[in-house]
């Protein structure tokens, strides 16, 4: 009985969490626009030349060569011929160059006032990061079974089985960044709560540090759409204090090269 | 009743804390590429061009799935207001690319598109572009590049050209060009007009200078030639053959190989100076080299232990090292722009393959699968290689390309045969 | 069936034909063969009576022109000796004639490194007419590296006969 209620608490939670949350979504999200201006230089001759091919829908033409007589060692001229249609228009477009490229990095700094989730994130990562942090650089590859850390060493035979049928359902969803530059520096953690229908209870906490390296955020992207889209999770039920609560650790060394 | 619920979950959630949570190490996962949706964007006509070659950018490179416009529940009708994320994750789309173009007063092309996250339903990035109209091929590549930033951490390669030879004509007898085109194959252009032979063209890091080899007035020798003004020019002034160039990181030298009396060495030329230095001085061939993305060393193959290997030399020539010690020959060393490996071409067995090992021959892996791939050349963000495959028999070759983990191998469309590409850096 | 006698027919020809092409192939070094056939087809059929001494129809089909390699190999083989003395003659025979010798490799090399082996070839071939007396000055030497085989077939016979050093005419021939 104490158990239905509970499972009831915990159902409706969840949509409710669910409810509020795609609501928040729909309120705040849309005015923000975070979009800067990026101007496309005009400049460099390697447009100028790409104009010199015009209506070239490349693809299907491409299986012959398109214009071959076009340039020998001369193709000076029939660059610049190309390129003059638009010198007014290249003069112009110079000005807004001035701020090239570089703005380009920036908007992706905007669009976090929305993350108000990942900032909390942080905050809660922050506490755990010294307990974790040895644990994790120390763990050797074969290490595979339960860290021993926060104590729980004596649960780890009961909870064997779970930890098993969880490891090879979430590895059907996690496509790990292997091809990054040091993939294995890639280990990423969150803390996950589950409901006892096997669904996400709530945004999954990411314990381990982003930084504001764009491969370590791109690896702890891709964890969070492996545990959302890994679930539900087909967990035995009548276990669920064991597994409402769980500590990912996605850990790509093993698949680097791969 | 909402906020009691609310109130119970809270309560909840806090006795959860203390009982101790399960840890589970994930070693393994299943390598497959994000699915996407990316619907026609909305506004100028232009719009649905965009998003296709956005689809076919993002596809190619084998680490997204564009999902099937047609299967999309939703349809986009603004950007400025986030979609719902529900009927996305119906279709399991795992991001969503909503766009629009508008023809501007000034004649000119904006074009705006938000990247959002389906299940963190927020969005994870928004950019806006000008350009005049007849560049939207760029737009798009850009547009590619910085969601493919986003998603993987890593620059993009999209907005990137190909220098290549086209070839055609009787086996015995190739027509050769020197050609050029976008990275995804559109707007190929032809340099010559296939009078004479050409070999080995690599792009300068403005991409805006190319040096190659050419046999024009029967004389093989290395070449400069400028996209900006047309001009060539031959590469000094040598009694015999000089090939295999390529620039130094920093566009003013290009190293390179003088024949002399059937022996081969390399060279390094400054191209402010014309001033030139001879690296290697071992009467075996010694040829291809390549600089490290920091100028301060070059690896090269030589012959001199017996059979073609790859060494390492510092840009002054000091300290020559061998570094490949696997099986079968190995040659054409390239050294990848990040600097954590060099791809080279292996021969063994009958066949030759592209292979990548870091700079000290460590970690060897073969990437590629053909009967006869060589001259690897590396994507500007050091993740895909391009290379030639010439078919068994004298069918012809072709421009292949292979992520550097080895996945997604697959064809570059070419205009007609194609062999020896090279790889521009990002266009500026 | 007529039909098929005369595909039949047909192939024995084809057969026939291959035959006679491979044969005349210069494989092994023969006493006076060795042309390259693809380069003679353009000219009149061989016969020795209707070629001008002195030219380069002279020097490709009467001295032999061709010398063959091991597989990444430069050395001059004791088979093709013998055309390269009858090569220093006939330019002793022909003071006024320039050559150029191309080196040329089979397809199993790299692009570069081919470059590099087909100069060590033209260069051997060079070398060795330099050793029979011939004035280096009348002597250039150009690598095609894979770049111009004979033979396009990805066999080991075809391969052999790709490694090749071929001397050519580039001034002062009769014609």
């Amino acid at each position: 009985m104490v158990g239905a209620v509970a499972l009831h608490v915990a159902i409706l939670a969840a949509t409710m969490f669910a409810w509020t949350h795609t609501l928040d979504i729909a309120d705040e999200a849309p005015p923000v626009v975070p979009v800067d201006l990026v101007t496309i230089g005009e400049k460099t001759n390697i447009r100028a030349m790409v104009k010199q091919q015009p209506k070239e829908p490349p693809k299907q033409e491409e299986v012959q060569p398109p214009s071959p007589e076009k340039a020998e060692v001369t193709p000076v001229t029939p660059q610049r011929e190309e390129a003059a249609p638009p010198p007014d228009q290249m003069a112009a477009e110079k000005v807004p160059q001035k701020p090239p490229p570089p703005p380009q990095v920036q908007p992706q700094e905007k669009p976090q006032p929305e993350k108000k989730k990942e900032s909390f994130d942080i905050d809660k990562m922050m506490a755990f990061l010294d307990k974790r942090a040895p644990a994790q650089s120390a763990a050797p590859n074969a290490a595979k079974g339960p860290k021993t850390i926060k104590g729980i060493g004596q649960q780890n035979a009961m909870t064997m089985d779970l930890i098993d049928t969880l490891r090879n359902q979430i590895a059907q969803c996690w496509s790990p960044p292997v091809g990054a530059p040091h993939p294995e520096q890639l280990i990423v953690q969150y803390e996950l709560f589950l409901n006892r229908d096997g669904t996400v209870a709530q945004t999954p906490q990411l314990l381990s540090s982003t930084s504001s390296d764009p491969f370590m955020r791109a690896a702890a992207d891709a964890a969070r759409r492996a545990i959302y889209t890994c679930q539900p999770y087909r967990l035995p039920p009548d276990r669920y204090d064991q597994w409402q609560d769980i500590t990912l650790n996605f850990d790509p060394r093993q698949m680097v090269g791969q | 009743m909402k906020k009691i619920a609310l109130a119970l979950a809270a309560l909840f959630a806090l006795t959860v804390p203390g009982s101790a949570a399960l840890q589970v190490d994930v070693n393994q996962g299943n390598i497959q590429p994000l699915p996407i949706a990316i619907p026609d964007f909305i506004g100028d006509p232009q719009g649905a061009n965009i998003a296709k070659v956005v689809r076919a950018d993002l596809e190619r490179s084998g680490l997204f799935k564009p999902l099937d416009p047609k299967s999309y529940v939703e349809q986009i009708k603004s950007i400025n207001a986030a979609p719902t994320f529900a009927n996305w994750r119906v279709i399991n789309a795992q991001g969503l690319v909503t766009g629009q173009a508008q023809a501007q007063s000034d004649g000119r092309l904006r074009v705006d598109f938000r990247l959002w996250d389906i299940y963190g339903e927020s969005q994870m990035l928004g950019l806006q572009y000008f350009t005049q109209p007849e560049n939207w091929r760029r737009i798009a590549h850009l547009i590619s590049d910085a969601i493919y930033e986003r998603i993987t951490g890593e620059k993009g390669y999209f907005d990137t050209r190909i220098v290549f030879i086209s070839e055609g004509g009787p086996a015995k007898n190739r027509k050769k060009k020197l050609a050029v085109m976008d990275e995804d194959g559109a707007n190929p252009i032809f340099l010559t007009r296939g009078d004479y032979l050409v070999l080995t063209p690599r792009f300068n890091p403005t991409a805006q200078m190319i040096a190659y080899m050419s046999y024009i007035n029967g004389k093989p020798r290395v070449y400069l030639f400028d996209l900006e003004s047309g001009r060539q020019e031959m590469l000094g002034n040598f009694p015999n053959m000089t090939f295999s160039p390529r620039f130094s990181p920093d566009g003013n030298k290009v190293a390179m190989t003088l024949e002399n009396g059937g022996n081969s060495d390399i060279y390094v030329m400054d191209l402010r100076t014309r001033s030139y230095t001879r690296l290697t001085t071992d009467p075996s061939i010694d040829t291809s080299p390549s600089f490290s993305p920091d100028g301060k060393q070059i690896c090269f193959e030589s012959d001199r232990g017996g059979s073609q290997q790859i060494y390492v030399m510092n840009a002054d020539g000091s300290n020559q090292h061998r570094i490949s010690f696997g099986s079968g020959k190995n040659g054409t060393p390239v050294w990848s722009p990040r600097g954590d490996m060099i791809a080279f071409t292996k021969q063994g067995g009958g066949a030759f393959h592209i292979g990548v090992m870091r700079p000290d021959g460590s970690g060897e892996r073969v990437i590629s699968n053909g009967w006869e791939d060589e001259g690897p050349t590396w994507a500007p963000n050091g993740r895909v290689l391009m290379y030639s495959r010439t078919l068994q028999g004298g069918r012809g070759s072709q421009i292949w390309s292979v992520d550097v983990t080895g996945r997604n191998e697959r064809r570059v469309i070419t205009p007609g045969d194609a062999s020896d590409p090279a790889w521009s850096p990002l266009i500026q | 069936m007529t039909r098929f006698s005369g595909l039949l027919k047909f192939a024995a020809l084809s057969a026939a034909l291959a035959l006679a092409a491979c044969s005349s192939k210069p494989e092994a070094p023969p006493a006076d063969n060795g042309p390259p056939p693809a380069q003679t087809d353009n000219s009149a059929p061989v016969q020795s009576s209707s070629i001008v001494p002195g030219s380069a129809e002279d020097l490709r089909v009467n001295v032999g022109d061709t010398v063959h390699f091991d597989y990444d190999k430069y050395e001059i083989m004791e088979a093709d000796r013998s055309v390269l003395q009858r090569q220093a003659s006939w330019l002793a025979k022909y003071p006024s004639v320039r050559v150029t010798i191309e080196g040329h490799c089979d397809e199993r090399g790299t692009r570069e490194y081919n470059l590099a082996l087909g100069a060590r070839r033209a260069n051997a071939v060079k070398e060795y007419l330099v050793s029979l007396g011939v004035a280096n000055g009348r002597l250039e030497t150009i690598s095609y590296g894979k770049e111009r085989p004979m033979c396009t077939e990805s066999s080991e016979s075809c391969y052999a006969q790709n490694r090749r050093g071929v001397t050519t005419i580039t001034g002062g021939a009769s014609s």
